[in-house]
């Protein structure tokens, strides 16, 4: 029996162990390459040149791509437009986090889109559309964007701005224990105050005409009935409300009240954003407040 | 030279302690199957009753609006590019799972085989390479055979290669039954192999903090070869260093212990002083090489897959030169 193992067992092991090093030698091997990033194989190669299409915001034909889409959404052809302001038609962009990008919303239009649909409805003029929200964004991110050149070509261009934002950085303060929340509260708003301002100050250097149309919140927290998180989004939403409400061209759409009694109807699968209806019915409430276009 | 392999390699299969080894291997990965299914089924029955529906069969609806979400996202031109990156790949898996009708939630053979490996190699990995190597010199020692090994016409070294050979075998014994038995339990707890699903990699750290804008999936059946491959360098450094001990000392309760207080006293250690910047240069620290690439962040700076692999190599080589030197001169007949 030893002597059995010993012939033709352990050239079995053997035979196992120059196959098993052969995978190992080349799972080292590919592990290296793709930590250090240099796989030049099949997938990366066309992900890269997928990548290059749309990677840089200042490239015209991405301009011209993304210029295009909104056309399409609303049904009618945009031809390329020019940089100038001359471009025919109302401008309208989106900033912000999730609810003005439109996360949950089946159409992805969110309540920005659906707001340009109704308003399309009765103007006769063209309205162009683009959204530059980005999910998770808190206030601090959105005044990071104003950095960005290309971008402020694009708010210069805009007649009608939306902007949703606030909601995660209040958020924040929903993890930390309740004697902490009022203290974390109030130095958190006084900086996204602060943040807003800065915001306002560059988005007016640029373009001080837009109307810019700013979304309350609405209840973070509906699962449970948490009179302390309510009572700082209340706080939240007056606070804004009122700064808003003070500048120029703005308004200050609240939503509290429009999702009150509606949780289970408006919001979406994940608990948190709007669906269809609740973007749909916010985009109503928008349209109720906006003044005439010409 | 093949034939004291083979002798060497005889004789550890036949050790009682591989066969304990394998039932260890048996019971842990059952209980870790089991209990991953357990908790799968747990919390998949609470998502369902906070969303009030009686079961997520709608699978493909969620997907499908996910992946909406992530291509509308990628339409914004002013998202940064390590974003961008990220929310390619995570775009490219849904429609992976779209297009192949596999719900994402659920769970594959493969990503068991994956986790099993990523949580075992820093600690149950060097555990069973230790119970396996730490006796292979000092069992002689223990029982007198060596004096039969010396007396043979062969230079002391060929010994002490033979035996290293063989632990290396064993090693790479020990990583293959990993893979197999978890496989195979694992299939036949979740049903599906899995190995074609894309996985997410290619994490760099740079200036200490996670890098992803060159992330991209590899297929889960190359994943597992690659974290497999990352568990045999890891087995290769700690038999080496056991075999060292194994070597240094004539008891192999004293072998083992050392190596195991080692082991662990070395993962405290780093816990403690992780500040000091000595402490990289321990073993413990670089044996979490799967990290690198599942993209977990590391406790420990300054650490990168090259780094720390050079690391456990110098373990293993200045472990192999005192090894070696030690077995040379060293008196056998007392």
């Amino acid at each position: 029996m030893l002597k059995f193992i010993k012939n033709y067992l352990w050239p079995v092991f053997l035979v196992l162990f120059i196959i098993g090093s052969g995978f190992f030698i080349y799972g080292v091997y590919y592990s290296f390459q793709i930590v250090s990033g240099d796989v030049t194989e099949e997938l990366s190669e066309n992900e890269v040149a997928d990548e290059n299409s749309d990677e840089d915001p200042g490239e015209v034909s991405t301009e011209d791509e993304i210029d295009a889409d909104p056309g399409d959404e609303n049904g009618a052809e945009t031809p390329a437009e020019e940089p100038a302001k001359a471009a025919p038609g109302l401008n309208f962009i989106s900033l912000g986090d999730s609810l003005a990008r439109g996360t949950g919303d089946d159409k992805g239009l969110g309540f920005s889109g659906r707001t340009v649909e109704i308003l399309q409805v009765s103007s006769e003029e063209e309205i162009n559309y683009r959204n530059f929200a980005v999910d998770g964004f808190q206030s601090l991110q959105l005044l990071e964007f104003f950095e960005n050149p290309d971008f402020l070509k694009e708010i210069g261009k805009a007649d009608g701005i939306f902007i949703s934002i606030g909601g995660n950085d209040l958020r924040t303060i929903q993890n930390l224990a309740s004697q902490e929340q009022e203290s974390a509260y109030n130095s958190l708003k006084k900086m996204y105050l602060e943040t807003l301002e800065e915001t306002f100050l560059l988005l007016r250097a640029e373009n001080p005409d837009a109307l810019v149309i700013f979304l309350g919140l609405y209840n973070l927290d509906y699962s449970e009935v948490n009179q302390d998180e309510t009572e700082f989004l209340l706080r939240w939403n007056a606070a804004t409300n009122q700064w808003i409400s003070l500048e120029k061209n703005a308004v200050f759409v609240p939503t509290y009240d429009l999702f009150q009694f509606q949780l289970e109807n408006f919001l979406s699968f994940d608990g948190l954003h709007p669906n269809d209806k609740g973007y749909q019915a916010i985009a109503e409430r928008i349209f109720e407040v906006l003044p005439s276009f010409e | 030279m093949y034939n004291l392999v083979g002798n060497e390699i005889l004789k550890l299969l036949m050790k009682k302690r591989l066969f304990v080894v394998f039932g260890i291997l048996l019971i842990l990965i059952g209980l870790f199957a089991y209990g991953e299914q357990y908790t799968r089924d747990r919390t998949e029955a609470r998502v369902a009753e906070q969303l009030g529906i009686d079961d997520i069969d709608d699978w493909r609806e969620i997907t499908n609006q996910q992946l909406r979400d992530l291509e509308r996202r990628l339409e914004n031109p002013f998202i940064p590019d390590e974003g961008r990156a990220s929310l390619e790949v995570r775009a490219e898996q849904l429609r992976y799972y779209l297009e192949k009708d596999i719900n994402p939630t659920t769970f594959s053979a493969g990503q068991f085989m994956s986790n099993f490996m990523e949580q075992s190699i820093f600690l149950f990995l060097p555990l069973l390479i230790i119970l396996l190597g730490a006796d292979i010199v000092s069992k002689e020692s223990t029982t007198g055979t060596i004096k039969l090994l010396m007396t043979r016409p062969v230079p002391r070294w060929k010994i002490l290669t033979s035996k290293v050979l063989a632990l290396m075998v064993l090693e790479m014994l020990v990583i293959f039954s990993m893979a197999g038995i978890s496989l195979i339990i694992a299939y036949f707890t979740f049903g599906s192999l899995g190995f074609g699903e894309p996985v997410i990699t290619g994490f760099r750290i740079v200036d200490g903090s996670l890098d992803t804008s060159n992330i991209r999936t590899v297929s889960l059946g190359v994943y597992n070869i690659m974290v497999y491959s990352m568990g045999y360098i890891v087995a290769f450094t700690i038999g080496k260093m056991a075999l060292m001990v194994s070597v240094l000392v004539k008891s192999t309760a004293a072998a083992i212990g050392i190596m195991m207080s080692s082991l662990i006293g070395g993962t405290f250690l780093s816990f403690f002083i992780g500040d000091w910047e000595l402490t990289r240069y321990l073993f413990n620290v670089n044996l979490q090489l799967t990290d690198f690439l599942s993209g977990s962040l590391q406790q420990v700076e300054g650490l990168s897959l090259g780094f720390s692999v050079a690391v456990l190599m110098a373990w293993a080589f200045g472990s192999m030169i005192i090894a070696y030197s030690v077995f040379q001169y060293k008196d056998f007949m007392d």
